[in-house]
């Protein structure tokens, strides 16, 4: 795309002429099972009204369980990271 | 006023303790045994401090937690905490570095998606404990804008809900979340474990936003995104559209998704 | 500035969000709940929305964990302002902290670590919970902390110290018995005889506890984890502490293995039984 064509295009929306016919048809849009269906597909809702969802808290207890150390990174990722594939490990942008 | 602490109690010492790799001398003299070594007594107040720490991260970070296993997220933890200890005595806004954290961390460079699922993750918990705002439904901000005059409706101001964040990753991070986050999370997108995603499934172009108490993550495209992000810049409609679609392609949609977000809440001029 | 209390002396729990939705539809009879000033400093979201229904139907105790009233700074500016936000939009019937310090210089730590007991560091402490009262615009109490150390150069014992801290700085006390059981064990001293040392009129509060046990190398340390049922010996401590304090409210505090809501209101309840038990002494109670 050229710098005019993006000049252009600003300047219509700006003038509000075309601003104004696409939020006409943004409105008629809105409401269809089409426009339904496109906003229910939401990855993830947090399940239930108020849901506190996982938060850290802070507390004035002390704990008995024990700090592994767990360091010198033997340790190697070993969760449900081997579900997730790829024909690429670059990104595609 | 004279020195606090007093002369030789060493204090910084104290408090490095409980985050770093040990005591020094000087610490361990400040401090009676009493039928144990001081380093023993240190070690419960450096034990509370790391494990405290480690399971605030966890619960910001439930996928990243289930996406490299235990073992790794205490080793990752332990590395982060030395790296970032808290600034704040607010746990919930502690922790929000480790997509950045991630990004530079040798061992997990074979998982090259997890620092934006990182951060992701702390998107969501940022808009958790975001400030309340009522968001205006389609019908109330169409027939607002629909009043308008056309000449006015470019230079209309929408105010974005503040429990708002953005994210564009080149990979598909809001279903590894989804997918990740366990028990009470994306009750469309649960995935059984047996599933698998592809990384080229991305990129993704994520609002995440909660219009009142729940949560949700939305893919809204690479425009959407911009025209969200020009909006909360302040951008009058007119030149934010301008900016997130500058080719013109579908204002329309791009406009009747934004209506139908929840996202906006105020109009003013 | 004293603190007759202006809450009943009932019992109370810790809220805790995994509860949330049960109190507010159960709305248990209990005299208070009690939450960490820190958790709840988000600026909205379901936190204040729960926090906000519940406050509806029973008063509120807001106990801070980060103020470090024991550190080398005076309270954070940023954090006071947060803290007198909360205690405007909520009106809690008490506000606490502890005698502790939380962090040097910019670093924070979520451990409440011990002060040694000197003069010097008792002059600062009077002066940093007069900073928090002057900024709260009401007096507070202050926690007895839970220790595992002892510094060589204290010169003050604990009880000393807090009277001395609450004396000057015109706060109550928050007597916490699971904490006094605690250190006993670590440090060797009889509880009750600590708790002998303080006066009646200063206790706005009692907390109770469980506590968990570790040896190391053959010593035995209590470990204040929150993570249990209140332990005998310590409800023979609170019985002791409520002989000489006379009913004050009492809490349950529980966070770790936290346990069904009916499990709290049963610890809850046991309290109350002995808080009932007391005969009613007005000349105690007002003294």
């Amino acid at each position: 795309m050229t710098h005019n064509t993006e000049t252009t295009t600003a300047r219509a929306l700006t003038a509000g002429t075309s601003l104004a016919a696409a939020l006409v048809v943004a409105l008629a849009m809105t409401g269809t099972p089409a426009q339904a269906a496109e906003m229910e597909k939401c990855y993830g809702v947090a399940k239930a009204g108020k849901n506190d969802c996982q938060t850290a808290t802070s507390s004035c207890a002390g704990t008995s369980k024990t700090d592994g150390q767990g360091d010198a990174f033997i340790a190697v990722p070993k969760g449900t990271c081997d579900k997730i594939v790829g024909g690429s490990t670059s990104p595609k942008m | 006023m004279t020195a606090f602490p007093p002369a030789g109690f060493p204090l910084a010492g104290f408090v490095a303790n409980a985050l770093g790799p040990g005591p020094t001398p000087e610490l361990i003299a400040a401090i009676t045994g009493n039928g144990l070594r001081p380093e023993q007594r240190l070690s419960i107040h450096r034990n509370a401090t790391r494990i405290g720490l480690s399971e605030a991260l966890a619960a910001h970070y439930p996928a990243i937690q289930r996406l490299v296993g235990e073992e790794f997220f205490a080793a990752l933890a332990g590395r982060f905490i030395e790296a970032h200890p808290p600034r704040t005595p607010v746990l919930a806004e502690w922790g929000g570095e480790l997509g950045d954290f991630l990004a530079d961390f040798p061992p997990a460079a074979g998982l090259p998606y997890l620092p934006d699922v990182a951060r992701l993750e702390w998107a969501i918990n940022e808009v958790l404990h975001e400030a309340d705002a009522t968001p205006l439904d389609t019908d109330t901000l169409g027939g607002t804008l629909g009043n308008l005059a056309p000449g006015v409706l470019p230079r209309v101001r929408l105010a974005v809900h503040p429990a708002h964040r953005t994210l564009a990753s080149p990979w598909p991070v809001a279903r590894i979340v989804a997918a990740n986050r366990g028990e009470g999370w994306a009750e469309r997108w649960i995935e059984d474990d047996s599933a698998t995603i592809s990384l080229d499934e991305g990129p993704d172009h994520l609002l995440i936003l909660r219009p009142e108490m729940d949560v949700a993550v939305l893919p809204v495209g690479a425009p959407g995104l911009a025209l969200i992000q020009a909006l909360a810049a302040g951008m009058p409609l007119g030149a934010a559209l301008a900016e997130a679609s500058p080719d013109n392609a579908d204002p329309a949609r791009l406009l009747g998704r934004l209506l139908g977000s929840r996202v906006i809440v105020g109009v003013s001029l | 500035m004293t603190t007759a209390p202006p809450l009943a002396p009932r019992a109370g729990i810790g809220l805790k969000s995994e509860h949330f939705a049960e109190i507010a539809a159960r709305r248990p009879d209990l005299g208070f709940f009690e939450i960490h000033t820190e958790n709840a400093m988000g600026k909205g979201g379901p936190y204040h929305a729960w926090l906000a229904e519940i406050r509806q139907d029973h008063p509120l105790s807001l106990h801070g964990v980060g103020m470090s009233l024991g550190g080398a700074e005076p309270p954070d500016p940023g954090h006071l302002a947060r803290t007198r936000a909360l205690v405007e939009r909520y009106q809690p019937a008490l506000v606490s902290e502890h005698v502790a310090l939380c962090g040097h210089g910019a670093t924070y730590l979520n451990d409440l670590l011990p002060l040694p007991y000197t003069e010097e560091s008792l002059r600062r402490l009077i002066a940093h919970i007069q900073r928090m009262q002057e900024a709260l615009g009401r007096p507070i109490l202050i926690e007895n902390p839970s220790t595992y150390l002892r510094f060589a150069e204290s010169t003050l014992d604990e009880p000393d110290f807090l009277v001395a801290a609450a004396e000057a700085a015109g706060c109550g006390l928050l007597i916490d018995v699971n904490n006094v059981a605690v250190s006993a064990t670590n440090h060797g001293f009889d509880a009750s005889a600590w708790l002998d040392r303080i006066p009646p009129h200063l206790v706005g509060e009692i907390h109770l506890a469980g506590h968990s046990r570790k040896v190391i190398d053959g010593t035995v340390i209590a470990i204040d984890d929150h993570g249990s049922p209140v332990a005998d010996p310590t409800w023979a401590l609170f019985q002791h502490a409520l002989d000489r304090f006379g009913p004050r409210p009492t809490l349950i505090e529980w966070d770790a293995n936290l346990p069904p809501l009916d499990t709290l209101l049963a610890e809850a309840a046991l309290a109350e039984r002995h808080l009932a038990a007391l005969a009613p002494d007005a000349e105690r109670i007002a003294s």
